[in-house]
């Protein structure tokens, strides 16, 4: 069995890590659905194990000017989720949410910020709710915050306290989209050090839980 | 830790972590997308000798200082700067010190560790000061993102937030 040498994650924890988040994501993006009325489907989920230097990369580079969805984990274990979008992504986003044309959101004011947060919001509840369920673990949502800014300053901060453990970011990349309308973005789910050790800490028993 | 010589590379980027050094006149050193971390800038008139350093950390432990990349903590980034500066020519009581950076991103959410960018400003404040260099300029805090483009020709430091204008530090 392979190891990661800066972790000391086993390839079968990484594997778990990512069908759990995997059937978490597809949770939430179905509750998502059920709020819009939208069909809603998972085009694409990618675990990576990338430097945390590369980090960068995740989000088209560190300049790269994005809305930001971010909720972040506590309770039983610690971590961040961020729903990352290009600027005219996000304005469709409201669309789809606010049942409006295609088109028709052409800036961020407080109702369209409001609309994401409780985008982030459910998002981030039934995907936490999932997870929390698989594992044991009682795992709580922040309030979603909803930042435009450059996409590696909101990334960066976010994993500094995950930089003070490791040299590694476990990512899940995330895309989905509706039957007419694109959404090309970033569902990025970031467990810090110790969500990781939990899981480790805690193997024998997921063992007996259904993954 | 990473000291550039800089032929034909006329743009250098400081990932997180990284220290840079160059003596190239063309060359614009850089940090993007600097949020809580800081962009530690230094620059020396005479011998145009610039460095900068991304700093991510606030202060380092004992099991820290022996990694690969333990340039990201304040306590361990700025004494490194120094050194690569002197080893490239600079004189220490020339230096011009500039600080971009320490921005609270996440200023509505309720995790631990979003603190880091006042933390980040309260180490490099110390760190400097127990090396006795002073702060020259400085665009710290808030709760916006920062680019931060360092040009060696001239020492010029430049600012650039999503929105606004670049400014000069």
């Amino acid at each position: 069995m392979e190891e990661s040498k800066a972790t000391g994650v086993h390839d079968v924890e990484l594997s778990r890590w990512a069908e759990l988040v995997g059937r978490s994501t597809k949770n939430a993006v179905s509750g998502l659905s059920e709020m819009v009325g939208i069909h809603i489907r998972v085009t694409a989920l990618d675990l990576k194990v990338i430097p945390i230097d590369n980090a960068a990369e995740l989000v088209g580079g560190a300049e790269n000017e994005a809305v930001v969805i971010y909720v972040g984990i506590t309770g039983g274990a610690t971590g961040h989720i961020m729903l990352v979008y290009p600027l005219r992504v996000a304005f469709g986003l409201v669309d789809m949410l606010m049942g409006e044309e295609p088109g028709t959101t052409c800036e961020l004011g407080e109702l369209e910020e409001s609309a994401l947060q409780e985008m982030g919001n459910i998002t981030g509840t039934f995907f936490l709710n999932t997870m929390g369920d698989s594992t044991g673990l009682v795992l709580m949502p922040t309030p979603p915050t909803v930042m435009v800014d450059m996409a590696g300053a909101i990334l960066f901060s976010a994993l500094s306290d995950i930089m003070s453990e490791r040299e590694e970011l476990f990512a899940m990349e995330t895309v989905f989209s509706t039957d007419d309308r694109e959404i090309v973005g970033m569902l990025l789910v970031l467990p810090t050090a110790d969500f990781m050790d939990v899981m480790i800490e805690q193997k024998n028993q997921y063992a007996r839980v259904q993954w | 830790m990473v000291t550039e010589s800089c032929v034909q590379e006329k743009s250098i980027v400081a990932n997180l972590g990284e220290i840079k050094v160059s003596g190239d006149p063309e060359t614009v050193l850089s940090c993007l997308g600097v949020g809580s971390c800081i962009a530690l800038c230094m620059y020396d008139p005479e011998a145009k000798i610039a460095g900068i350093a991304h700093i991510v950390l606030p202060k380092s432990n004992d099991s820290a200082r022996s990694r690969e990349n333990a340039t990201k903590y304040a306590d361990i980034a700025i004494p490194e700067l120094l050194q690569e500066m002197r080893r490239n020519g600079a004189v220490r009581s020339r230096l011009v010190t500039k600080i971009a950076g320490g921005s609270q991103m996440f200023k509505a959410a309720s995790t631990n560790n979003f603190d880091t960018g006042t933390r980040n400003i309260e180490s490099v404040r110390t760190v400097l000061a127990e090396e006795a260099i002073k702060i020259d300029g400085e665009d710290v805090g808030g709760n916006k993102g920062r680019t931060v483009r360092m040009f060696v020709g001239e020492g010029k430091v430049q600012v650039k937030s999503v929105g606004g204008p670049a400014k000069e530090i």
